[in-house]
């Protein structure tokens, strides 16, 4: 018996090394720069508020989000890109049953003449419904700074059924999985030539979301005192 | 942002349309529903009062004379609310009989402690149960970065492309400003139902947004990003409904000094970082609004928002959302400034330069053809609907074969629609889920469960490395502290992790439990196993691997293990190192055999 995020972890790493991905490994500590201003987000964009951030100092921070990464990829590796990496995000929000202050995520970066939406979308729906085995799903198209066009891959409340509940924050759905065409001010940054060839596709995985619905567990909180 | 049904349904046909089905399309397509609350219907012994006098006592409490038709009574609310002499609003009766009670928002269902007012247009001494206004459902929205969901029209719009209704055009001709109605407004908050006349738009005056920004100074930060809704929930309706393409502009104002003097009384404090120049004269508790950013344009100077000066600024020492404060005034700024300008048919800018960029950036187009949505998508099945879609999102401005001329909408601003990708992420929106082929669902692949986390890296060893399986022990125990019972040179940290985690200031420990070292006379190096919750939760703690030395009295070496193992040197590098993540497995092997 090992620890769900471990499991899943595992799973996914096994998942994607047979896919031909790289898996690598994700620091958690990042600066603004990586983290918002080289993902395309605007200074004033509203999920930028500092009260959101745990700073370290006046540069470096707990990372957001692990979508960071993503540009050092692009910087240093050449295309085609396929790479996967887990890390640790840290936020200050408002703790519920269903959200925590940190979260696990999942990331991947596609860079390929041959990815398309259409590719992408049935690579996370098999992980989502064959790999992890979660039924009920849904997608929402959302804006993502990003990634454009962006989508939200949103599973059924294992509790409430879609109903609403606390444990879904009464919208009857989680969020598990964000993915989308990565954004063309992003994708540049290879070579401007193949830009036109070149799509990348990139995705990340709420890991901690997806173990309280895999294991049907009633408070994310529940994953640290295993 | 609240937005009511009844509303809605004044500017597209939602007849016919399941109430479930409607949230669920607005939440999938359109915007994240937050809730949605069916007004409940109040007793039959509410009715309607006009108050014909107000006296304010020292402790603020308010003794209202109320007459409701039959009779006048006497009302006494022990709370500061801004009721004013000719209101009207909800009141019920008590068990005295010269005594009425006000209906409070609360009474419909909704978590707002305010008196209900009732619109002017209905009767003292009616019934409040004949108040259509309050059979309505209230749907709240998760803000976005679009300007056009701010308002009801702006929704409406959507709803007419999504559920192919007829939407109703109009034709703004007037703009009022009541500050009557803007009173109302005020004291209305969340349950805005009275809709706009026709052809008239109506605008709180500057003394009403004087008090929304010193009430979102004095406010904690719940109520700021309530407040901020309802500013948008006020002003943002305006703006979806006027079109700037079809206004005439009369003049054209471009001031070159940022900090024109003549809005500048003495007293008056400048705020001048925010996109909005706005000077709130202490002095006589009036307030001057002179909007010289360019409301189309984010200036450079948001970022360098300085929160401590907007609350010095306001006199305000309480703890707000800094990044509420400064969206919700941005806000009513860009919508404050539109909505002047649309009044006085002049175009304000701060400079030449600014004019010259409004006037360029409104003209770039868009193209979006067939080949980017077949290299997009994988084919073109949805270029068919693209014209029926843009053309609904007033998007549309030019068709060619395969080729299609778009434009930003002024109701859109251009930070989610700033490349040619972003008008098929439209596309998408309305046209529902992708259309590809679908996965097969059916699979039995299931890869949960089949192995232990050890056994991957020990296939791995095996078949990739070729490592034979009798260098590998695989020691399975149900706990930490079976693991150290049975085995010799096993120790426990517990304790002292606990002791240097509660030390640590800079980055918390989250759930990490147990630390187990073991050592064993056949490993060439000794295996950690850590037992915790998350990955990595300790990897870098430098501090606690220092503890540990000292307990153990030898030099540990920190290698950054993962599963993902290449070469056979790695191998050997860290393979003293494994690190299981999980509390009941330990695997060791013993590398000297290798060499």
């Amino acid at each position: 018996m090992i620890h769900p995020i471990t499991e899943l972890e595992f799973t996914l790493n096994d998942y994607f090394r047979k896919k031909g991905f790289e898996i690598k490994s994700c620091s958690e500590v990042g600066s603004l720069n990586d983290n918002f201003d080289m993902l395309n987000v605007h200074p004033w964009f509203p999920a930028r508020t500092y009260s959101d951030i745990w700073f370290l100092n006046k540069e470096k921070i707990l990372k957001k989000h692990n979508t960071g990464q993503i540009y050092n990829y692009l910087n240093s590796e050449t295309p085609p890109i396929k790479i996967a990496f887990i890390g640790r995000t840290y936020r200050k929000i408002k703790e519920s049953c269903c959200s925590d202050s940190i979260t696990f995520q999942y990331d991947g970066l596609i860079v390929d003449k041959s990815i398309s939406l259409d590719s992408g979308r049935q690579l996370i729906e098999e992980i989502i419904i064959n790999v992890l085995g979660i039924k009920h799903i849904r997608t929402v198209v959302k804006f993502f700074p990003y990634a454009d066009p962006g989508f939200l891959l949103q599973a059924e409340c294992p509790i409430c059924f879609g109903k609403g509940c606390q444990h879904c924050d009464e919208k009857g759905y989680l969020n598990l999985c964000a993915y989308g065409i990565l954004h063309q001010n992003l994708l540049p940054l290879i070579t401007l030539k193949e830009s036109e060839k070149f799509l990348g596709f990139t995705f990340c995985f709420n890991i901690s979301k997806i173990a309280l619905i895999k294991y049907k567990m009633h408070d994310v909180h529940d994953l640290f005192f295993l | 942002m609240r937005f009511s049904l009844n509303w809605l349904k004044e500017y597209v046909d939602l007849s016919g349309i399941d109430l479930k089905d409607l949230i669920d399309t607005i939440d999938m397509r359109i915007a994240t529903v937050s809730k949605y609350e069916i007004l409940s219907p109040l007793d039959s012994s509410c009715i309607v009062g006009s108050v014909y006098e107000v006296l304010r006592a020292d402790d603020n409490s308010l003794t209202l004379s109320v007459d409701i038709g039959s009779k006048k009574c006497v009302c006494v609310i022990r709370a500061e609310y801004s009721i004013r002499k000719g209101d009207k609003y909800a009141f019920k009766y008590c068990n005295t009989s010269d005594y009425i009670e006000i209906c409070s928002v609360s009474d419909l269902g909704i978590a707002i402690e305010n008196p209900l007012p009732v619109p002017t247009k209905y009767h003292v001494g009616e019934s409040v149960m004949s108040v259509s206004e309050f059979q309505d459902i209230i749907i709240t929205l998760n803000p976005t970065i679009r300007s056009d969901l701010l308002g009801h029209y702006g929704l409406a719009r959507e709803l007419s492309i999504l559920f192919n209704r007829p939407l109703q055009e109009l034709d703004v001709d007037n703009i009022l400003v009541d500050k009557d109605l803007c009173s109302g407004w005020y004291s209305l908050q969340s349950i805005v139902t009275s809709a706009f006349n026709t052809h008239n738009l109506m605008l709180p005056t500057d003394i009403l947004l004087k008090l929304y920004l010193c009430g979102i100074s004095s406010k904690n930060k719940t109520d700021v990003c309530i407040l901020s809704e309802y500013v948008m929930l006020e002003l943002g309706a305006p703006l979806a409904v006027a079109s700037i393409d079809k206004t005439s502009w009369e003049q054209q104002c471009i001031v070159e000094d940022t900090h024109n003097p003549g809005y500048i009384k003495q007293g008056s404090i400048p705020l001048t970082k925010y996109g909005v120049e706005y000077y709130l004269n202490m002095e006589n508790q009036t307030s001057e609004l002179l909007v010289v950013y360019s409301a189309f344009f984010l200036p450079n100077e948001v970022r360098e928002y300085s929160s401590s000066t907007l609350q010095t600024s306001l006199q305000a020492e309480r703890n707000c959302r800094y990044c509420s404060l400064e969206y919700s005034i941005y806000a009513i700024a860009r919508f404050y400034k539109l909505l002047r300008c649309f009044a006085s048919k002049t175009l304000i800018f701060n400079s030449r330069v600014e004019a010259t960029r409004f006037y360029d950036e409104t003209r770039e187009t868009f193209f979006v053809s067939r080949q980017m949505i077949t290299r997009l998508l994988g084919d073109d099945r949805l270029w068919n609907h693209t014209v029926g879609v843009f053309k609904g999102l007033g998007m549309l401005q030019a068709t060619g074969d395969d080729k299609l001329e778009l434009l930003v909408p002024i109701w859109r601003n251009k930070i989610d629609l700033n490349h040619s990708v972003s008008f098929v992420r439209e596309l998408f929106r309305i046209k529902g889920n992708l259309s590809c082929s679908d996965v097969n669902h059916n699979s039995e692949q299931d890869l949960i469960n089949s192995k232990l986390p050890g056994e991957y890296l020990r296939d791995f060893l095996i078949n990739e490395c070729d490592l034979d399986e009798k260098y590998f022990r695989t020691l399975i125990v149900d706990s930490a502290e079976e693991l150290c019972a049975n085995n010799k040179n096993v120790y426990d940290f517990s304790d002292l992790l606990e002791k240097v985690a509660f030390q640590q200031t800079s980055i918390p420990f989250f759930g990490v439990r147990k630390i187990v070292f073991v050592a064993e006379s056949n490993v060439q190096e000794a295996a950690f196993l850590f037992v915790l919750s998350p990955k990595d939760a300790i990897s870098r703690n430098y501090l606690i691997i220092a503890e540990i030395e000292k307990v153990l009295n030898s030099r540990i070496t920190i290698h950054n293990t993962d599963t993902d193992i290449i070469t056979l040197r790695q191998i050997a590098n860290t393979i003293g190192w494994i690190r299981t993540y999980s509390e009941f497995m330990l695997m060791c092997v013993d590398v000297s055999a290798w060499f």
